[in-house]
């Protein structure tokens, strides 16, 4: 009974699915369009409780059992624990409650006035003491001479983006950015860029580089692959290995560039034997999908059940 | 050289030295760095899915739907699932809670209730969509039309090429009967096909493998050690 | 004792010796790099860029779902980098969208960077200056990747009520270029970037159902799964992996003389020339050696 409760909820899923695919009425689109963005969005997001369940299990009993290589799984759950605290409290963007910036020294804020002409496209900046003038006169006066002053690449490059995400149609703003200079170039930067350990320095800073390092290495084995086990032993592989080494050759400019076709021919091996293989494989695996897909919602196929109760 | 003296500049560098130290032997510094990329990765999703989909789409609807009826007392409408504040989405918050089921014996069967549902609906929009794209557009394309004659003999040729390819490669992946007869050959022909589809795929994948490997290099040299342009 | 022949000792070579080559031949060449010309692939690059080349100026829409993450950077950063500039050369709107939220850091960095490329280049009184909610608005990122991918076809501004900085879509003096823009019918084509089959799904769900060209920026490891689709017409042209990358900066370096910014594909395809000469002369090497190695086992009998 257990189990049939699962099916019949499916199978009604699945004729739902297959409703809002066929049928045009609005009132079908908009009760999709909320069952897919909002209701089933809902459901799916609890089943990373499961990933992380299973996540946190397999280290806690590894810790437990003094597993081999025990030691290492506090620096998973640590990793974890930090990690998703920095990001739950202090905001994608560093913009909850705790503060992930901090360290170094703050230059100053910059306070400067943009000042942009009548037409957009002519975007002119100068440092100014804001004391001075009054926010009108400066917009309506001509830029002053001597007052002009050349700001760094860098720093004009903030300003520009500032005054593009704010709002263009804004002919003077008053802005002001936390500056300090950088250590490795002597130049001001904006200051969070460099100390910070938000959500995302810890993205750029570990996620970014060890994920793709692991990928990287792949590069070197199949290097080694390469040599040791790429033999010509029958035909098929043979054709294999000439088809793989004109593929090869025919993406390197340092060849192509001496042999002429050759280049022509690597694309024809794509165009023709290649699609043809491809699209045979692709039909193939289509057709599988669908026979599956469809034994699935009729209920012949209940490996997802898994096992335990009826 | 110009040296970077930013701290997660340095980070990365050493954490990319630890990974790659694995190409000369397991050690525990690849050890370290690999358990700490499995947490921060399972972190950092935790935050992701918390702000992009628990919060714009649970918490903000309950506390907007609650705040409705502090001002305005209870009405019906704050169980309306189209209006942007209601209670209504409590009822899919409860299902997917069902998930949690999984860690309790007793019950663990109830978890089949949210994947059935996500499941049943996914599984049923995707069969058109792919049958669509994936088979009948690359039958149609296949069809040697009498356009493709008056396109000359070698485009002509390539064509029908395609067709035979297309066609020997479905019956050499077809099991129902033994390759004997007619299909013996056909189904030789069809692994010949396959295999230059391999060999091809092979060398484009080396491209692939190579621009990861230099993506990482160039980190190392250029935006660590700051020896490269 | 040591009876081991030479070739046999050649093919079992520690690997940690293939490893330091492979090192090698990749660093030497991101150090000093050297240029190269590099031939264009008809059917993917060209006709990418000569379908984008058609577009009426000022009006025409070019969609970006930038999926790329930071492993495939090498690869996928620079063909976003080359739709950009392209687009904002031929006067075309660009609006951009990630699928996946890892992607976002990379989107915004390679849209800043093509705008102040215009922008400074501007300021020396050459082309003209980029603007943002003009030219382009970057949408952001919206979770997953079914939900924007078919609710894009029906109404954008359900989908994303604001743009990645907050700006409301509807606040037409804001962002101008919303204006016009509701869904698929009014944008021209699809740009794919991702190391997925995500490219397949665009083409699935919002061809299949709205009509719209779709193209793709993908990794090499998945280009040949591409071409029935190519061969179909349901991708209008691709770039495949760092060299169609490649081939496009150099495509738009010809035809806009005044495009000066950094080809960071094209750089890297001097690294990619050596590995791969190293790779082919291993496979050939072993091959060698294990021909070799046979015929001195069955002379010996």
């Amino acid at each position: 009974m257990k189990r049939k409760l699962a099916l019949y909820i499916m199978f009604t899923m699945a004729v739902w699915g297959g409703i809002s695919v066929f049928i045009g009425k609005q009132t079908v689109h908009n009760f999709d369009n909320l069952l897919r963005n909002k209701l089933l969005l809902i459901v799916g997001a609890f089943a990373i409780i499961l990933g992380l369940g299973s996540l946190i299990f397999h280290h806690t009993q590894k810790i437990k059992r003094n597993a081999r290589y025990w030691q290492y799984s506090y620096i998973t759950l640590g990793a974890l624990i930090i990690t998703s605290f920095i990001g739950l409290f202090g905001g994608v963007r560093g913009e909850g409650g705790l503060p992930t910036f901090f360290g170094g020294t703050v230059l100053g804020t910059y306070q400067g006035n943009i000042y942009t002409f009548q037409d957009k496209n002519e975007l002119k900046l100068f440092k100014a003491d804001p004391s001075r003038y009054a926010r009108e006169d400066i917009a309506l006066m001509p830029l002053p001479q001597g007052v002009s002053e050349d700001l760094s690449r860098y720093e004009k490059s903030v300003l520009l983006r500032e005054i593009q995400l704010r709002n263009t149609s804004l002919q003077l703003q008053n802005l002001e950015i936390p500056l300090m200079i950088s250590p490795v170039s002597g130049e001001v930067v904006p200051f969070e860029d460099d100390f910070g350990v938000s959500i995302q320095n810890i993205y750029e800073g570990i996620l970014v580089p060890c994920g793709s390092t692991m990928f990287a290495m792949l590069a070197f084995y199949m290097c080694s692959a390469a040599y040791r086990a790429f033999r010509m032993r029958n035909l098929h592989a043979g054709v294999l290995l000439v088809s793989a080494f004109i593929v090869m050759l025919g993406q390197i400019p340092l060849i192509t560039a001496f042999i002429p076709g050759l280049h022509d021919f690597r694309q024809w091996i794509l165009d023709v034997p290649n699609l043809a293989s491809k699209r045979g494989i692709m039909i193939g695996v289509g057709l599988g999908m669908a026979a599956t897909s469809f034994k699935i919602i009729f209920g012949i196929e209940r490996a997802w059940l898994g096992g335990g109760e009826e | 050289m110009n040296i970077a003296m930013d701290f997660w500049t340095w980070t990365a560098a050493l954490l990319t030295l630890a990974i790659l130290s694995f190409l000369w032997k397991d050690n525990p510094t690849y050890r370290a760095a690999e358990h700490l990329y499995i947490g921060v990765a399972n972190g950092y999703s935790v935050t992701l899915i918390w702000y992009n989909v628990v919060v714009p789409n649970m918490i903000d609807p309950i506390a907007g739907a609650y705040r409705q009826v502090a001002r305005e007392g209870m009405n019906w409408s704050v169980l309306n699932p189209f209006q942007e504040a209601n209670f209504f989405v409590i009822i899919p918050m409860m299902v997917g809670a069902l998930y949690i089921t999984r860690f309790i014996p007793k019950i663990s069967w109830m978890v089949r209730i949210p994947i059935g549902l996500t499941l049943g609906y996914y599984t049923a929009i995707s069969i058109p969509a792919s049958f669509e794209a994936s088979i009948l557009r690359q039958l149609e394309a296949s069809i040697v039309t009498r356009a493709h004659m008056t396109m000359g003999f070698r485009p002509a040729l390539w064509v029908f090429l395609v067709l035979i390819g297309t066609l020997s490669t479905l019956i050499y992946f077809f099991f129902s009967t033994e390759h004997r007869g007619i299909l013996k050959p056909i189904s030789n022909f069809g692994i010949l096909v396959v295999m230059i589809g391999f060999g091809a795929s092979f060398g484009l994948t080396v491209m692939a493998r190579i621009s990861l490997a230099i993506g990482r290099f160039v980190f190392l040299f250029k935006d660590w050690l700051g020896l490269v342009y | 004792m040591n009876d081991r022949t030479i070739w046999e000792k050649m093919m079992q070579v520690d690997r940690r010796v293939i490893y330091l080559i492979v090192a090698i031949v990749m660093i030497v060449p991101i150090i000093f790099p050297f240029d190269l010309p590099i031939k264009i692939s008809k059917r993917t690059t060209l006709k990418l860029f000569n379908a984008i080349e058609k577009f009426p100026e000022q009006r025409s829409v070019f969609f970006i779902s930038a999926d790329l993450n930071p492993q495939d950077q090498p690869e996928l950063y620079p063909m976003l980098v080359s739709w950009i500039r392209h687009c904002f050369h031929r006067k075309i709107k660009v609006l951009v969208m990630c699928l996946y939220p890892t992607s976002l850091g990379l989107a915004e960095q390679a849209l800043n960077q093509v705008s102040t490329e215009f922008n400074n280049r501007a300021s020396q009184g050459i082309g003209r200056r980029i603007v943002y909610g003009e030219d382009y608005v970057f949408l952001g990122y919206k979770p997953p990747p079914i939900v924007p991918i078919l609710g894009l076809g029906e109404n954008i501004f359900d989908v994303f009520p604001r743009d990645f900085y907050g700006n409301e879509l509807k606040d037409y003096s804001t962002l101008p270029m919303m204006e016009n823009i509701k869904n698929y019918r009014d944008m021209d084509m699809i740009g794919s970037i991702a190391a997925n089959t995500l490219p397949v799904t665009y083409i699935a769900y919002a061809q299949a159902r709205y009509g719209i060209a779709v193209t793709g920026g993908v990794t090499a490891v998945s280009v040949a799964d591409f071409y029935p689709y190519l061969d179909s017409g349901q991708l209008t042209g691709m770039l495949e992996g760092m060299k169609g990358a490649a081939e496009y900066e150099g495509l738009i370096r010809e035809t806009f003389p005044e495009e000066d910014g950094r080809r960071l594909a094209t750089e890297g395809m001097s690294a990619q020339s050596t590995t791969h000469l190293a790779i082919i002369l291993m496979v050939v090497l072993g091959n060698v050696c294990f021909f070799m190695q046979r015929r001195h086992e069955s002379r010996r009998g």
